[in-house]
């Protein structure tokens, strides 16, 4: 990855904490340990590494309630991928507080790099959006984390948008011990890592759905929840749609920690290819580190659209094209989305149905 | 006779320098450093090959592998307990002092001991077709039923095969499952010594279930066995592999790999009972390969041993071939460590997979299923069902799953099911309240849990399945 713009030892940039950060973005790797052993990687770093970017100092707005400039630029993410150092040397980090609805979005445009950093305190009941739009061979990164304390309901919704020749790097954790209900979706980019965390205290609840489709280019959506505290609930549905030849990768674990007793975890992942060169990945893993445990159960599955479902529809007087969209449609689309998800979905299937 | 020949290899110094490696804390020249100074050099294996009579090609696969052993990478999944173990020496190779008999009268009175405390004669004149018993490392008894003979199929060790189908071996041994693709199964076929070869000649089926027992017979002491079983066009076998060991001290190192080819149209079931005793850490590379229209079943229950990991793993090369793995998995100690999965290939249309797990855990046992479904481009029409479920019998215990789907055709299916729950108190009570105690209750609930899998298991061995997991449930304190 090569950053325009960005002067390592000019003084007067970049403070001492940050120089180091640079230092260790510049000595650490993407990733250390191998994902599988058939598939090495399940994000594309190759198109990270080749990247050609320019710094960009604008390009993320924050709306939320009582922020203010964090004191360290270090976010409480393991350097674990040299891009955390990286978004910690050149974000500003800001602190919110905040309650109500409230928004962060970065726009990253013509080979910017936008990087943003940020920890929100939810103080109560809220509805936070994080948008990413990456156009024009940028890169959005980002690294953000929200608090929910007890008895706080939050909605958090992460919508993750970029086209065929951008790139796309994000952390979000949420520790929860509330209740909190995360809608993620995203597109492929032309390589693109979303890491979501999800931490649950005594009696959280977490309930979240994913959706993740494209056409072209790559997506590796982690989203990993860890139960904390007992009693702690977690529920949810992943879906990845890849169309023409895109890679959709669905994957994460669900982690009953030992003290987490009495908690149960549910999650359904569901994968559809659609194309010639189309390919999934759904690694749906679950560690459970006690025997109290109420419920823990995972299933995945990767198919193109069932025929008896297009049988059905074409035996009705649908053409194929139009059952498949019918189909697809209804697999990825949600009543109670918002008219911005809704039209993010259909701009994509618009396109390949 | 030869004088029994031992070269001792300090273990713990290898798996000290595995664990550091993987760390990144020593470089692949330290690594190798290391690796001499424990006591494993090249002279070391060229004189295993050399006292085998080995040719030319396999004295220099074995020091090919040890040269991949040196400079692959640690697997990422070698968990660090591994370098606080007490496993001080490794006899890599051990002669007995008996020559190779063809009939139980003849092996020797303490050998003997163990096998029948075993109960290996009684059923291998009850029903098995032939046995290859592997003490310590060298095969000591071969005895082929005459009516396989007749049929033309091969069963002897791999030693023997080498000079006598020398061509055959050359074309497969380490082929499918090659040193490159581990560190330890390099170091596998660095050290290999025994087990077994078979080879099941076009259209032949045997009827009988054939058997390879392998015992661990002394302290410090390590196994690195080699089956391979090549069952030609339009064949059926059904293996067995028995492993055991007597209680030691100390940790003892099991490094074993099974070969299978399942050529067009044969069926190769494959079955395991390894019941270890608590202190052998077991390493097993387990491959097949089908090619079109073939099946290769693996049925596996693993019981014993204090730290296992097998992945039985099939590559289904050839157009409609199936493969099945059905395993179960018990963790019934502290600490104990059981790793396993099984990984379905699928690079040719119309493949068929199923995989079964089963894991029991209980006093704090550790069960982890680590699979892979892999779909390749081309693979049109493929399907493939994984079910993971875990049963854990009291608070300590853990469960993991991780299991991977990757899927590059877009015309195949594969779906995955894994559950995690504890015991179900509400039939715990049903049995309870109709006069049945806790622990019989108990017990009953287990066994019924796997007996998908106890199903497919020959009569004797599903009996003493039963009986180790009641033995082992004993142990278990009140449940729920």
């Amino acid at each position: 990855m090569r950053i325009h713009g960005l002067d390592i030892t000019d003084k007067m940039i970049f403070s001492s904490e940050r120089k180091k950060l640079l230092k260790e973005f510049e000595a650490l790797p993407y990733q250390r340990v191998n994902d599988s052993p058939t598939v090495k990687h399940y994000t594309d770093w190759s198109q990270f590494e080749t990247a050609e970017l320019t710094l960009s100092s604008d390009g993320v707005s924050v709306t939320l309630s009582d922020v203010k400039e964090a004191e360290s630029v270090c976010s409480e993410f393991p350097h674990d991928t040299k891009l955390v150092p990286l978004v910690e040397a050149l974000a500003l980090r800001k602190v919110s507080h905040h309650s109500g609805a409230g928004r962060i979005e970065l726009n990253a445009k013509g080979r910017a790099l936008v990087p943003a950093n940020l920890k929100v305190y939810v103080r109560d009941s809220a509805e936070i959006t994080i948008k990413s739009n990456s156009r024009d061979g940028s890169l959005s990164a980002f690294l953000i984390e929200v608090e929910v304390p007890k008895g706080v309901t939050a909605k958090i919704n992460l919508i993750a948008d970029s086209d065929a020749t951008s790139l796309v790097f994000g952390r979000l954790r949420i520790v929860n011990n509330g209740n909190i209900e995360l809608n993620l979706v995203s597109s492929t980019a032309k390589a693109g890592r979303l890491e979501t965390e999800v931490r649950l205290g005594e009696r959280a609840s977490s309930k979240f759905l994913i959706r993740s489709l494209g056409k072209a280019g790559s997506i590796d959506n982690v989203i990993n929840v860890y139960h904390n505290g007992p009693e702690s609930v977690s529920e949810g549905t992943m879906k990845g749609a890849a169309f023409g030849n895109a890679q959709v990768v669905i994957r994460g674990v669900a982690s009953i920690l030992e003290n987490a007793y009495d908690s149960s975890t549910s999650i359904i992942g569901r994968s559809y290819v659609q194309g010639q060169e189309a390919k999934t990945i759904v690694v749906p893993m679950l560690e459970v580190k006690t025997g109290r445990v109420r419920t823990a159960k995972h299933s995945a599955s990767a198919m193109k659209v069932p025929e008896d479902l297009l049988f059905y529809l074409q035996s009705r007087g649908f053409s194929k094209r139009e059952a498949n969209a019918i189909i697809v449609r209804g697999f990825l689309e949600n009543p109670d989305d918002s008219e911005e998800i809704k039209g993010f979905i259909d701009g994509i299937l618009n396109d390949v149905l | 006779m030869d004088k029994e020949t031992r070269y001792s290899v300090d273990l713990n110094e290898v798996l000290n320098a595995a664990v550091e490696a993987k760390n990144n804390r020593i470089d692949a020249v330290e690594f190798r450093k290391r690796v001499v100074a424990s006591g494993l050099t090249r002279d070391v294996v060229e004189e295993i090959s050399k006292l085998k009579k080995e040719p030319e090609w396999m004295t220099r696969l074995r020091l090919k592998a040890l040269e991949l052993f040196e400079r692959l990478p640690t697997p990422s999944w070698l968990p660090e307990f591994l370098s606080e173990l007490d496993v001080s020496k490794l006899e890599i190779y051990v002669r007995p002092e008996a020559e190779r008999v063809s009939s139980w009268d003849e092996v020797p009175p303490e050998i003997k001991k163990y096998y029948e405390a075993l109960g290996i004669p009684e059923s291998e004149r009850k029903f098995l077709g032939g046995l290859v018993a592997v003490f310590e490392s060298e095969p000591i008894y071969t005895n082929v039923r005459s009516e396989l003979q007749k049929k033309g199929v091969i069963m002897m060790p791999p030693e023997e095969a080498i000079h006598k189908y020398e061509s055959v071996m050359k074309e497969y041994f380490a082929k499918i499952f090659p040193p490159s693709d581990h560190k330890f199964a390099a170091l596998h076929t660095a050290l290999w010594s025994g087990g077994v070869f078979v080879y099941v000649p076009k259209g032949v089926r045997v009827t009988y279930p054939v058997e390879g027992f392998f015992v661990i017979g002394s302290e410090m002491e390590g196994q690195f066995e080699h089956t391979l079983l090549i069952a030609d066009e339009g064949s059926y076998i059904h293996f067995i592999e028995g492993c055991s060991a007597p209680q030691f001290k100390k940790f003892s190192f099991h490094d074993g790999a099974v070969e299978l080819y399942a050529k067009k149209g044969a069926h190769i079931k494959f079955t395991t009972v390894q019941n270890w005793s608590k202190n052998v850490i077991n390493f097993n590379n387990k491959r097949a390969w089908a090619d079109s229209y073939a099946t290769v079943e693996w049925v596996e229950g693993s019981l014993g041993s204090k730290y296992s990991f097998v992945y039985p793993s099939t590559i289904l090369r050839g157009e409609g071939a199936t493969s099945t793995s059905l395993v179960v998995t018990m963790a019934s100690g502290n600490g104990e460590w059981k790793d396993s999965g099984s990984k379905m290939i699928h690079a040719a249309p119309n493949t068929r997979s199923k995989v079964v797990n089963k894991n029991i855990g209980f006093n704090g046992g550790i069960n982890v299923y680590r699979g892979l479904i892999r779909v390749n481009k081309g693979a049109k029409g493929a399907k493939a069902f994984v079910k993971c479920d875990s049963l854990m019998l009291d608070d300590k215990t853990k469960a993991y799953t991780y299991p991977h789907n990757q899927v590059f055709e877009e015309e195949s299916e594969v779906a995955h099911e894994a559950h995690t729950f504890r015991m179900n108190e509400d039939q715990l009570f049903y049995l309870m309240t109709r006069g049945i105690d806790e622990k019989e209750a108990t017990s009953l609930l287990v066994l019924g849990f796997i007996d998908d899998i106890v199903r497919e298991l020959p009569f004797e061995y599903a009996t003493v399945l039963n009986k180790v997991i009641k033995l082992e449930l004993e142990k278990l304190g009140a449940v729920a």
